[in-house]
């Protein structure tokens, strides 16, 4: 019934080249910020899952010397009896050169610097090892021990993409609330247009709602195709962005197919996108025609 | 069926077009309501027609109290009122058959009921073979006849018609004559706006007679039959 017309409105009435093309850009810019605000919540998820389990313990070497070899062999051994601890590495060095080139430069001799000597612990998964208790024990073999929790060095990160994926949330809102105002206005402006029309079988007896009916259906369609041409370009867009992350090989970054799952949710961008249309422009026509005599 | 008890009615701030306008027409009575340009014939159509509002005065239309009608009764009632419009008002995209079928099809008439009614009716008024032309490919004189099938087609109680056959030729004038006399006929009350003394006297019927917005007792001048007639009474 709701589809069916009286064809009161020209063919083509609402949908002049630029208003498809605004709903479709509108979409393309409400699926990147959707895309984008569940990228980084996937990323931050992906990062805080790889980091979840692993500690590191720290010797220092600044005040207290060298640790030997012996010592460091002791403290891996505590590790290794300590329960809920699967795997416990010492960094090498040449791991340690590495990590320090960025700040340091490739030729600089890190054996003459007093770099504390770090030890990696993988935790049995669904464990959690107490930080402070396991450098206490550590600390009667090496003064000033620290064990830390990967995960702690992500709560700053974890609250700047917090900050970024609200963000992006609000942009998915901002867009929305600027396409139901495009509506407003292009109900208005046909309303304009087709005033002698609306008049004549408002004179003959057709109720608000046939009229607004018109409107919703030929919004309904604008909706649903914008939203769709907005979704295949953002999906495109959003894909060539994922194989560009896939190739960075980041472990900050999700897995591709993990990512594109994620996605799935968007295709439910056309349906709403034509509610939100459809809704606008009935109540935009039954908010006018209330004034008509 | 039509009562109008001391309306005035002025359009926005501006002075009164019409003023203290009483009458009744009963039940299935044929009127003529006439008068100079600008006398306010086509105003006092539009309150007939649910079109305006009054500023002033009572109006009754099929039984209704305009004043207490809540806005929401209003397209019911003006299913029952056919209007033909001095400058027809058809609608150019649609073709004359889905002009003419439109008030059937608000009230959901069956399709098929739609097609019967407004196939025979278009052959009626002589259109019959221009059922898928558009207004704008129409004579003034068939768009006049759409106008007027369109006005019918839902046999409405009240017939309202301004100048229905100015811009046809004076036999098509009287077969439309006659098409409003069988309406008549059968029960609706008809009122139509004319300055076609001429026709007037071919069909004889009561008369309204507006004068720079009153109702007027005068004669008229060259038809020789006075304002009040047997339907319309002025009071």
């Amino acid at each position: 019934m709701f589809l069916r017309s009286l064809h009161l409105l020209p063919r083509g009435a609402l949908s002049s080249r630029l208003v498809p093309a605004i709903i479709a850009t509108m979409v393309l810019l409400l699926t990147l910020a959707s895309a984008a605000a569940i990228g980084i919540e996937r990323s931050l998820a992906s990062f805080q899952s790889e980091l979840a389990g692993r500690y590191t313990v720290e010797l220092p070497t600044a005040q207290t010397g060298a640790v030997d070899d012996e010592t460091v062999a002791r403290v891996v051994d505590l590790l290794a009896e300590t329960e809920g601890v699967i795997a416990a590495e010492v960094v090498p060095a040449q791991t340690m050169q590495t990590l320090l080139e960025p700040w340091l430069g490739r030729d600089a001799a890190v054996g003459d610097l007093p770099l504390p000597v770090l030890i990696d612990i993988v935790a049995t998964p669904g464990m959690t090892l107490d930080p402070a208790a396991l450098a206490e024990r550590i600390g009667k073999l090496v003064k000033g021990a620290r064990v830390e929790a990967a995960v702690e060095s992500l709560d700053e990160i974890g609250e700047i993409a917090g900050a970024v994926e609200l963000s992006a949330y609000c942009v998915v809102a901002l867009v929305a609330f600027c396409l139901a105002a495009v509506v407003v206005f292009a109900t208005g402006a046909g309303l304009a247009a087709h005033h002698g029309i609306i008049e004549i079988v408002h004179q003959i007896g057709a109720r608000d709602r046939i009229v607004a009916r018109e409107f919703e259906r030929r919004f309904l369609i604008l909706g649903f195709v914008g939203g769709l041409i907005g979704v295949a370009v953002g999906a495109v867009a959003v894909y060539g962005f994922a194989l560009y992350a896939q190739s960075l090989d980041s472990p900050f970054l999700p897995a591709m197919g993990d990512f594109m799952r994620a996605l799935v949710p968007l295709l439910a961008i056309p349906p709403l996108v034509a509610a939100l249309t459809t809704a606008t422009a009935g109540l935009t026509v039954n908010r006018a025609l209330r004034r008509l005599a | 069926m039509v009562r109008f008890d001391n309306v005035g009615m002025r359009y926005g701030v501006g002075q009164e077009v019409l003023r203290d306008i009483s009458f009744d027409l009963p039940r299935g009575s044929f009127t003529y309501l006439t008068g100079a340009s600008g006398a306010g014939k086509s105003s006092l159509l539009k309150l007939m027609f649910l079109a305006h509002r009054p500023s002033r005065g009572m109006i009754e239309i099929l039984g209704r109290d305009l004043s207490r009608l809540p806005r929401q009764a209003l397209p019911e009632l003006r299913r029952q009122i056919g209007v033909v419009y001095q400058d027809f008002r058809l609608i150019d995209h649609m073709t004359v058959f889905d002009n003419v079928a439109l008030p059937l099809r608000l009230s959901r008439t069956a399709e098929a009921e739609v097609r019967a009614h407004v196939d025979e009716l278009l052959g009626w008024v002589g259109l019959a073979d221009r059922t898928g032309a558009t207004p704008p490919e129409l004579s003034g004189g068939e768009q006049q006849r759409v106008a007027i099938a369109r006005a019918v087609i839902a046999r409405p109680r009240l017939l309202l018609a301004d100048e229905p056959t100015g811009s046809v030729d004076p036999d098509m004038g009287d077969r439309l004559m006659h098409l409003f006399q069988e309406l008549n006929r059968i029960g609706t009350t008809i009122v139509i706006a004319t300055h076609d003394i001429a026709m007037m006297e071919r069909h004889r019927a009561a008369v309204l007679r507006l004068v720079r917005g009153e109702l007027s007792a005068g004669p008229l001048t060259a038809a020789g039959f006075g304002s009040t007639g047997f339907g319309g009474r002025p009071h």
